[in-house]
């Protein structure tokens, strides 16, 4: 009868903690993404600026990047609506805008032209953002001259990642943009937008690294 | 209802309770004091009777060597002859068989000689021991037939009617005290001894026994005391009674089951293994020691490798082969379905490597021989690694200017569903 006793002790004790202290959950699986601005940059946000440590072969600053929201007028050129940002940077104050579009399923670079005439066009994300999707776009880097195509793919998600300065960011989302003559990472984190993008052939605007120093 | 248990605690005590009978007294007694009260007195009583009774019973023995010295005139008076010594059961089933043959030949040996008088014929169905008794001292038929078979049987039904007597006693034919046939002494079914001894039939057998065998040296065969029918009381120390002297038990088991949460196929059969020595704190409380070869789910080490540019740290779970010791308690509790079974609780604890396991269990023992038994067990076992955790790792890590991506799953606490089975040796 004691054995009885403290048996069902002990087994109530382990039902009073709760099945999750007796076992961990198992971990979930990927659900797909239904609105694709949980991984982007925070266009609706407007005021909001992040900073970015830029680096490339011939120059390291920091730029800043302040949303300005959805069609916010006088700084979007042609007829199209698109959110616009401005980028200064310490070394060169002057502001350019710079565009973007996004909706539930996709999010686009559009270049510093105007949001019709999009000179720097690059699908960033896509719904539903599960590893081993992968998607294809057309891009021209900034020259009327040479079209490169690119294959995106999303090869992690999930995952953590400490930036250098200690911080670190829950479920972030890579993405491997390849060309014939680029290969670009971009790593996106779940309520923050880009965190991290490296690139073999460097872009001027974003240099062959970014990377998201702080926020305000 | 308390004069009808009465005669239930008797008969179980005689053996001659059924088993399902025997099984309901049982719980009966276990569950009710009163009852309990009244079996421990019939116990006792019992236990005087055998004890007063103990220097003057006939054991099967003497019967056996008595009609075997008889038998063993019959051919050669000085010779010292085998003895053959049965046990109650062979010697019971040996004479319902010879009943059948006599009772056979009785029917169909007057078909073939029906000119015969019925006394031959009876004295030729019965006729072995008495010819063996009483041909070489020429007695007469007269004698036979006063000795022969029908007396014989008397003086046997009257030694049976004695059960406590004839199943209790071991003592050497020549250290029972014969000649004191004053002695009264009560017996439990209410014979006593003067009525065996001053039967004159057994007078008689005794008599012409002591003038006409020859002594001779005795041997005494190994007889099976009937273990299988004598009957124990549940509030016996188990130690105090022949062949469970057995205070350890070593087990040999093997086991498949599940793991939760799971990253690989379920374990299939004889994948792990496990050897336990148990002692026996009480019959039904054993504490043990189990060292075991099994599956577990662990962390595995971190990697560290270069993707897309940047640096990737990455563990997963594992499905690990790894010794475990555990110490555990067991409780034992008999229960009867379809025969003898046990029931099996235990609690245990251990230790495997970098991590440790709680466990509970139950189970059945199904005994097949005296110290072998068949157990199968269900246990459910917590299994917890100390490998540190993902926001550890990520703590520790300098990044040297780049980022440092973690892929890698948090689960340290594992549950093990096992059937364990195999063999339990207690000795």
């Amino acid at each position: 009868m004691k054995f009885f006793i403290v048996s069902f002790i002990i087994l109530g004790a382990f039902a009073s903690v709760g099945c999750n202290a007796l076992v961990d959950p198992a971990p979930q699986s990927l659900k797909p993404v239904i609105h694709i601005e949980d991984y982007y940059l925070p266009l609706k946000s407007v005021g909001t600026s992040y900073a970015y440590c830029r680096k490339s072969s011939y120059r390291a600053d920091t730029v800043w990047m302040t949303m300005q929201g959805n069609d916010a007028s006088g700084l979007i050129l042609g007829n199209q609506a698109c959110y616009a940002t401005d980028m200064s940077s310490q070394t060169n104050q002057y502001l350019n805008n710079y565009y973007y579009a996004m909706n539930d399923s996709e999010a686009f670079t559009l270049g510093k032209v105007s949001c019709g005439n999009h000179d720097k066009y690059w699908l960033d994300l896509k719904t539903p953002l599960m590893v081993g999707q992968t998607w294809k776009f057309k891009n021209a880097n900034g020259s009327y001259y040479i079209e490169s195509f690119y294959t995106a793919k999303v090869t992690r998600r999930g995952f953590q990642m400490k930036m250098p300065d200690g911080k670190i960011y829950d479920d972030v989302a890579e993405v491997l943009y390849t060309s014939k003559s680029d290969s670009t990472v971009k790593w996106f984190a779940r309520g923050v937008g880009l965190i991290y993008s490296t690139s073999k052939n460097p872009d001027y605007d974003f240099g062959d690294e970014m990377r998201l120093v702080g926020q305000k | 209802m308390s004069s009808g248990l009465e005669d239930k605690i008797i008969a179980y005590f005689d053996g001659e309770l059924s088993d399902a009978d025997s099984a309901e007294l049982l719980h009966l007694t276990s569950v009710s004091p009163e009852i309990r009260g009244l079996f421990r007195e019939h116990e006792m009583l019992r236990d005087l009777a055998q004890e007063s009774t103990r220097s003057v019973m006939v054991s099967p023995e003497v019967e056996s060597s008595l009609f075997s010295r008889i038998e063993a005139l019959a051919e050669n008076p000085v010779h010292e002859k085998a003895i053959l010594v049965f046990s109650r059961r062979t010697a019971l089933l040996a004479a319902l068989s010879l009943i059948l043959i006599s009772g056979s030949l009785g029917y169909i040996i007057p078909k073939f000689f029906s000119d015969g008088s019925q006394l031959a014929v009876s004295s030729q169905g019965k006729g072995n021991i008495v010819q063996a008794a009483l041909a070489p001292n020429s007695i007469s038929s007269q004698q036979a037939e006063n000795f022969g078979a029908k007396n014989i049987s008397n003086s046997i039904s009257a030694l049976s009617s004695s059960k406590h007597i004839a199943s209790l006693s071991e003592a050497p034919l020549n250290q029972i005290p014969l000649k004191k046939k004053n002695d009264e002494i009560a017996l439990s079914n209410g014979t006593n001894k003067r009525d065996v001894l001053e039967h004159p039939v057994f007078e008689t057998q005794i008599s012409k026994a002591n003038s006409e065998i020859k002594p001779i040296a005795l041997r005494f065969a190994e007889i099976n005391s009937e273990i299988g029918r004598e009957r124990y009381s549940p509030f016996d120390r188990k130690d105090d009674l022949p062949g469970s002297r057995s205070f350890f038990e070593a087990s040999l088991q093997t086991s498949s089951g599940f793991t939760y949460p799971a990253d690989a196929a379920p374990i299939k059969p004889f994948a792990e293994q496990r050897l336990s020595i148990a002692y026996h704190i009480t019959e039904n409380n054993l504490i043990g020691f189990r060292l075991g070869s099994g599956l577990y789910q662990q962390l595995g080490n971190v990697t560290r490798t270069v993707d897309n540019g940047a640096e990737l740290l990455s563990r997963n779970v594992e499905t690990k082969r790894s010794f475990s010791e555990e110490l555990y308690l067991s409780h034992l509790e008999p229960i009867f379905f379809a025969g003898n079974l046990l029931i099996e609780f235990s609690i245990g604890g251990g230790f495997i490597p970098n991590g440790y396991t709680i466990s509970g269990e139950a189970g059945i023992r199904i005994p097949f021989s005296e110290n072998f038994m068949f157990g199968a067990s269900f246990a459910l076992s917590r299994i917890h690694s100390n490998a540190i955790s993902s926001s550890e790792i990520l703590a520790s890590e300098n990044s040297n200017g780049k980022p440092v991506m973690l892929d890698a799953v948090d689960i340290h606490n594992t549950l093990n569903g096992r059937l364990h089975y195999g063999i339990i040796y207690r000795f």
